[in-house]
C-alpha cells in the first residue's frame, strides 16, 4: 500500500472531469523555459488553472515535477505578466508604452519592414529583406516559430541565436556528432522507451560519466536530470568531471576536478590509457570506424602525465577514471554545456564521441544511443528554410568566413559576425531585430555591455516575451505578449515519444501563443502560403505531418493520444541493421559511411581532422602576465536548480529559494579577501565588473570563481539607466564576443580570468547606471579564431 | 555521603523513560518514509507543499535541512540532506482520504519519499539503511 497510484483518479484520457475541475493530460514546454517536455494534469475550472501535478502515467516524469511546473499557477497569473501589445511612447529605454490593439501593431511591424528594406536596398545595396534578424533563445518551444516568421513572414535567412557567442550551447557536441556519425546520441536512461527500466531489451549502464554539466539543475538537452538518481539507486557507479563539488560530485565514486576549458586534453588522456592498455573493443573498432591508427598516434603525445599538469587532475584520478570506463559495460556519458563553452569545444566534442565509440557503447542498451526528432517531424531552428532563394541565402551574415556555417551544417548566422555587421555596417547594418522569447543583455549575449552599445544601433527591435524584459525597454518599439505552454496549442517532437501541447488554461488577457503569431505573421506578410490555414491547428498538423516526413494523422489526433513513441528511436545497433542511411545500407550517415575518428572533411576545410588541446584564450599558460593582475579562473552559468536562466525573477516562491546573484568562492579565498558568507564582492577583469554575494563554498579549487548567470531585478527601476540593474550583477560583463576556435564554435564563457575584491560603501555603485550611460560611439573589435 | 539511589530517592531513569506515556498522544496510522540517501535538495516537495497548503513563500509545511558538503576525518565527502515536516504540514489528509498521494511525495523528483501505514513504511525502512520515517500528524484541530 506503499506509493500506491490510484487508476480511478489518474485516467490515461486526454481529458475528464471531476469535483467540478476539468482535467487535462498535457505536455509542457514554455513557459516555464525548459529543455524537458513532462507531463502534467492541469486541472481548471473556467478556464483558470487552480492546479498542477506531475501525470504518473506519463513514463518520462512519472509523476515527478520540478519547481517551474509546480509554480505554474503563480507564473500564469503573476501581474507583471505581459497583457497587450504595446508600442513604445517616449524615447527607447524610456519604459514608456501605450497599449494598442494587434492589428495595430501588426500595422507597426509591416511599416518597419518596408523601412528597414527601402534602407537595406538604398544605403547598402542589398534586396530587403535580410536586413532582418531574429534572434532566438535555447532550445524550448520557440525555435522554429521564430524561423518561420522569419524565413516565411518576413523572407530573410539571418536567424541567430541571441548573442550566444560562437554558439556555445549544445551546437558544438551536435555538429561534431552529426560530422563523426551523421546523428546525435544521447546517454540511455530507457527514456526512449515507454516501459522504461522494464524494458527487455535495456541494460542498466555500469558506469555513467557526467562530464562538465549539473543535470539535477539543468534538465539539458531533452534529459530529466534525476532520471541520474534512479540509477544510481539501481548501482550504476558514476565517474563525474567538475572543477565545483556538486552534489552529484560528492557522491561520484571518481571526481574530476578539472580545469576549465581542459575537456579536450582530459579526453585525450583518458583516451592515451585505454589505447595503450588495450582496453578498447577491438572488433567494433575495425567494423565500424575510420582513421583509428591517426588517433592511436595522437594520444601518444598526450601521456597521462602531461594531461594531469594541463588539467590540474591527479595523473592516477585520470588512470583509474580511464580504466572504470573502458572495463564497463554498457557505460554512458551525460555530457554538458561546459564542453561547449570554451575554445576547445568540437574538439573535446570529437574526443569524448571518440571515447564512445571505441569502447564499443554507441547505440548499444546502456550506452549512448542515436536519437532523431520522433516521427521525424523535426523542423526546428531550420524550419522555412526552403522559403528562402539561393540568391537571398548568400546575403546571410558572416557565413562564408566559417566553413562549417558555410557547408550548411547549422541554420544559424554567427553570433559574433552579427554583432560585428552592426557595428561596422558591413556587410549591411541589419535595421530590424525580432526577438523570439529571448533577453540576451541579461541572459546569453558575450560581453553584454558591447552587445548593449551595438544593438543601440539598431533602428527597430520587436519583442515577443511574457514580461517586459531589460531587452525589450533597452530596444524595443513593440513588445507583444505571449501565452505559456498550459495555454498552448502545439507539439513537441524533440527526441521521444511525440507530445501533444494542448491548452487547458484559459487565455490571459490578449497574449496569442508562438504559434498563433507565427499565423498572424504569415497571414499578414505572406497570405499565399497561410491561406491554406484556416485554424493554427491546420497549421499544426501541416508541421507535425512534415510533409510527409512526419506521422499520417492530425494534430487533434495528437492530442488524443496524447503520446506517441517511434519505434525506431527505440531500437539499438541502428548501423548494423541499415536504419541510419538512406540507402538503406549498414553504416552511419557519414561519407565513408563509418565513423569517422579522422575527420576528412575537417582535413578539407583546413582544421586538424583529430581532436587537440587549446589553451583557453586567458589563462595561466597562455597570458601569464594577464594571471599576474587576475589570478582567478572565471567561470559562470552553473545552473540554479529550479530556474530557468532569466526566468522568473517576478515570483516569490521561485525567489524564496533563489533570491539573489549567489556566487561561489572557494573557503581559501574568502579567508584571503576577509570575505563572510553573504558579503557582496566584485569581480573585474579588462572588460568589465559585476558584483554578487558570496557563498563560501567547499571543495571548490581555491583559485576559481563561479559567476550566477540571468540576474536582473524586476522590482527594480525599468527604465533607463538603471535597466532593472541587468548590468549590476550580469556575469557576461566579464566575457567575451568573438573569441572562439578555429572552427568557429565554442566561446570562453566558463573558462577565463578575473580578480574579485570586496563590495564597500566607497567602490559601491551600479554598473547598470554607469554601462547604459555611456557614450554610444566607438565599438572594440575583439577576434581570436584558436590555434 | 548518600548512595545516588539514595539522592534519587529510587527512581529508576531508565524504568521511567521506558514507561513513560505522553497523554497528548493519539496512535498514528501514516508517515513519511524518506530515503534520504539519495535527497538531492531539488525543493520539489517544500514548494509542492506550499502549493497544496497555499502557503506564501518562506512559509513551509516541509523543508529540507542541509549537512556538508564537508570532508570528513576519513577524507570522504558527505552532503547530506533531510526533508522535514514542519508543525504545518497536514499530512495531505484531504488527499489520501480520496486515495491521492500527499503532494510532497507525488512530486519528489529523486523517488524517495514513501506514503503509507506506519507498519508498513516500519518495514521498507528495514531494507535499506539511511532512511527516516516521520509519523504524520493526524491529530484533529480542535
Ligand atoms: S523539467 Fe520542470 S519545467 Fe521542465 S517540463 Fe519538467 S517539470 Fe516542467
Ligand atoms: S504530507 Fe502534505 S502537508 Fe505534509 S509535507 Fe507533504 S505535502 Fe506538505
Ligand atoms: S523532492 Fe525529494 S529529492 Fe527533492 S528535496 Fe524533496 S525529498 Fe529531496
Amino acid at each position: 500500500m506503499i506509493n500506491e497510484l490510484n487508476k480511478d483518479l489518474y485516467k490515461t484520457d486526454w481529458r475528464w472531469y471531476e469535483d467540478g475541475y476539468e482535467v487535462t493530460r498535457t505536455s509542457v514546454w514554455t513557459g516555464p523555459g525548459c529543455h524537458n517536455g513532462c507531463g502534467v494534469l492541469a486541472y481548471t475550472k473556467d478556464g483558470t488553472l487552480e492546479r498542477v501535478e506531475g501525470d504518473p502515467n506519463f513514463a518520462y516524469n512519472q509523476g515527478r515535477l520540478c519547481l517551474r511546473c509546480i509554480n505554474m499557477v503563480e507564473q500564469i497569473y503573476n501581474h507583471d505578466r505581459m497583457k497587450w501589445p504595446l508600442l513604445l511612447d517616449g524615447e527607447k529605454g524610456s519604459n514608456k508604452w501605450k497599449r494598442v490593439t494587434w492589428d495595430e501593431a501588426l500595422d507597426f511591424i509591416e511599416e518597419a519592414f518596408q523601412d528597414c528594406c527601402r534602407i537595406i536596398r538604398d544605403e547598402f545595396g542589398g534586396i530587403g529583406p535580410e536586413g532582418v534578424v531574429a534572434l532566438s533563445g535555447t532550445g524550448r518551444n520557440a525555435m522554429w516559430q521564430g524561423a518561420m516568421v522569419l524565413r516565411t513572414a518576413f523572407g530573410s535567412p539571418n536567424m541567430s541565436f541571441g548573442f550566444l557567442s560562437a554558439d556555445s550551447c549544445y551546437q558544438p557536441r551536435m555538429t561534431a556528432n552529426l560530422l563523426q556519425e551523421g546523428d546525435c546520441w544521447i546517454l540511455d536512461n530507457a527514456q526512449l522507451h515507454p516501459d522504461r527500466y522494464n524494458n527487455a531489451e535495456w541494460v542498466k549502464p555500469e558506469v555513467v560519466v557526467v562530464w562538465a554539466n549539473q543535470p539535477l539543475a539543468s534538465n539539458p538537452d531533452g534529459f530529466m536530470g534525476h532520471w541520474l538518481i534512479d540509477l544510481m539507486r539501481m548501482g550504476t557507479k558514476f565517474i563525474v568531471v567538475d572543477p565545483a563539488l556538486t552534489w552529484l560530485a560528492s557522491k561520484a565514486d571518481i571526481w574530476l576536478q578539472i580545469r576549465p576549458g581542459t575537456d579536450c586534453a582530459l579526453a585525450l588522456g583518458m583516451l592515451n590509457v585505454i589505447i595503450n592498455e588495450d582496453l578498447y573493443d577491438h572488433e567494433w573498432t575495425e567494423t565500424w570506424t575510420y582513421g583509428f591508427d591517426s588517433l592511436v598516434e595522437r594520444v601518444q603525445e598526450y601521456p597521462v602525465d602531461k594531461v594531469a599538469e594541463i588539467c590540474w587532475v591527479d595523473a592516477q584520478l585520470i588512470i583509474d577514471a580511464a580504466r572504470m570506463y573502458a572495463k564497463a559495460k554498457p557505460a554512458g556519458i551525460q555530457w554538458g554545456l561546459a564542453i561547449d563553452m570554451q575554445i576547445s569545444a568540437m574538439e573535446a566534442s570529437n574526443a569524448i564521441d571518440d571515447m564512445v565509440a571505441i569502447c564499443g557503447n554507441l547505440d548499444v542498451p546502456g550506452g549512448n544511443v542515436l536519437v532523431r526528432y520522433a516521427y521525424n517531424s523535426s523542423k526546428k531552428y531550420g524550419a522555412g528554410l526552403e522559403f528562402i532563394s539561393p540568391e537571398m541565402l548568400d546575403r546571410r551574415i558572416g557565413t562564408t568566413q566559417s566553413p562549417i556555417h558555410k557547408a550548411g551544417y547549422t541554420p544559424f548566422i554567427p553570433p559574433d559576425l552579427l554583432l560585428e555587421a552592426m557595428e561596422t555596417g558591413v556587410p549591411y547594418r541589419p535595421q530590424l531585430i525580432w526577438v523570439e522569447q529571448t533577453n540576451p543583455i541579461a541572459n546569453m549575449a558575450g560581453d553584454a555591455p558591447r552587445v548593449y552599445k551595438a544593438w543601440k544601433n539598431i533602428k527597430y527591435t520587436i519583442v515577443a516575451d511574457y514580461y517586459l524584459t531589460p531587452t525589450a525597454v533597452a530596444f524595443a518599439d513593440c513588445v507583444l505578449p505571449m501565452a505559456m505552454s498550459i495555454e498552448r496549442n502545439s507539439y513537441r517532437s524533440w527526441w521521444q515519444p511525440l507530445r501533444t501541447i494542448t491548452a487547458s488554461a484559459g487565455r490571459y488577457y490578449e497574449c496569442k501563443s508562438d504559434e498563433e503569431l507565427v499565423m498572424a505573421m504569415g497571414k499578414r506578410f505572406n497570405p499565399e502560403f497561410y491561406g491554406q490555414f484556416e485554424t493554427t491547428e491546420d497549421f499544426l498538423t501541416w508541421m507535425i505531418q512534415d510533409e510527409g516526413n512526419g506521422v499520417d494523422y492530425t494534430f487533434q489526433d495528437l492530442r488524443e493520444k496524447v503520446y506517441d513513441w517511434w519505434d525506431w528511436n527505440e531500437t539499438y545497433r541502428k548501423y548494423e541493421k541499415g536504419l541510419l542511411r538512406e540507402d538503406g545500407n549498414p553504416g552511419f550517415v557519414t561519407a565513408t559511411g563509418l565513423f569517422e575518428i579522422y575527420s576528412p572533411l575537417f582535413d578539407v576545410w583546413g582544421f586538424d581532422p583529430l581532436p587537440h588541446h587549446m589553451e583557453p584564450y586567458e589563462s595561466p599558460y597562455r597570458t601569464p602576465e594577464l594571471y599576474k593582475e587576475y589570478p582567478l579562473i572565471y567561470t559562470s552559468g552553473h545552473r540554479h536548480i529550479g530556474l530557468f536562466h532569466s526566468e522568473h525573477r517576478q515570483l516569490p516562491h521561485m525567489r524564496q529559494i533563489h533570491p539573489t546573484a549567489i556566487c561561489d568562492i572557494s573557503p581559501e579565498l574568502a579567508e584571503e579577501l576577509g570575505v563572510l558568507e553573504g558579503d557582496w564582492v566584485w569581480f573585474e577583469n579588462p572588460r568589465g565588473k559585476c558584483k554578487q554575494k558570496a557563498h563560501i563554498a567547499p571543495g571548490l579549487i581555491p583559485n576559481l570563481v563561479r559567476a550566477r548567470h540571468g540576474w536582473w531585478f524586476p522590482e527594480e527601476e525599468a527604465a533607463e539607466p538603471h535597466l532593472y540593474g541587468v548590468f549590476d550583477c550580469n556575469a557576461n560583463n566579464l566575457t567575451t564576443m568573438g573569441v572562439y576556435g578555429p572552427t568557429h564554435y565554442g566561446a570562453p564563457y566558463k573558462s577565463t580570468l578575473c580578480k574579485c575584491y570586496k563590495v564597500t560603501p566607497e567602490n559601491d555603485h551600479s554598473e547598470s547606471e554607469l554601462i547604459t550611460t555611456q557614450p554610444l560611439t566607438g565599438f572594440h573589435f575583439t577576434r581570436f579564431e584558436g590555434v | 555521603m548518600p548512595t545516588a539511589e539514595e539522592m534519587n530517592r529510587g527512581f529508576d531513569a531508565v524504568k521511567y523513560w521506558a514507561e513513560f506515556k505522553d497523554y497528548n498522544a493519539k496512535p498514528v496510522q501514516h508517515g513519511l518514509l524518506i530515503d534520504y540517501e539519495f535527497c538531492t535538495n531539488c525543493h520539489s516537495c517544500e514548494l509542492a507543499c506550499q502549493m497544496h497548503l497555499g502557503l506564501p513563500a518562506e512559509q513551509w509545511g516541509i523543508k529540507t535541512l542541509e549537512y556538508g558538503p564537508i570532508k570528513d576525518v576519513n577524507g570522504k565527502w558527505e552532503w547530506t540532506y533531510v526533508p522535514m515536516p514542519t508543525d504545518l504540514c497536514d499530512g495531505c489528509a484531504d488527499r489520501t482520504k480520496e486515495g491521492r498521494l500527499p503532494m510532497c511525495v507525488h512530486h519528489c523528483q529523486a523517488g524517495v519519499m514513501f506514503y503509507g501505514p506506519i507498519e508498513e513504511l516500519a518495514k521498507k525502512a528495514a531494507e535499506k539503511p539511511k532512511m527516516v520515517l516521520f509519523t504524520l500528524d493526524e491529530r484533529e484541530e480542535a
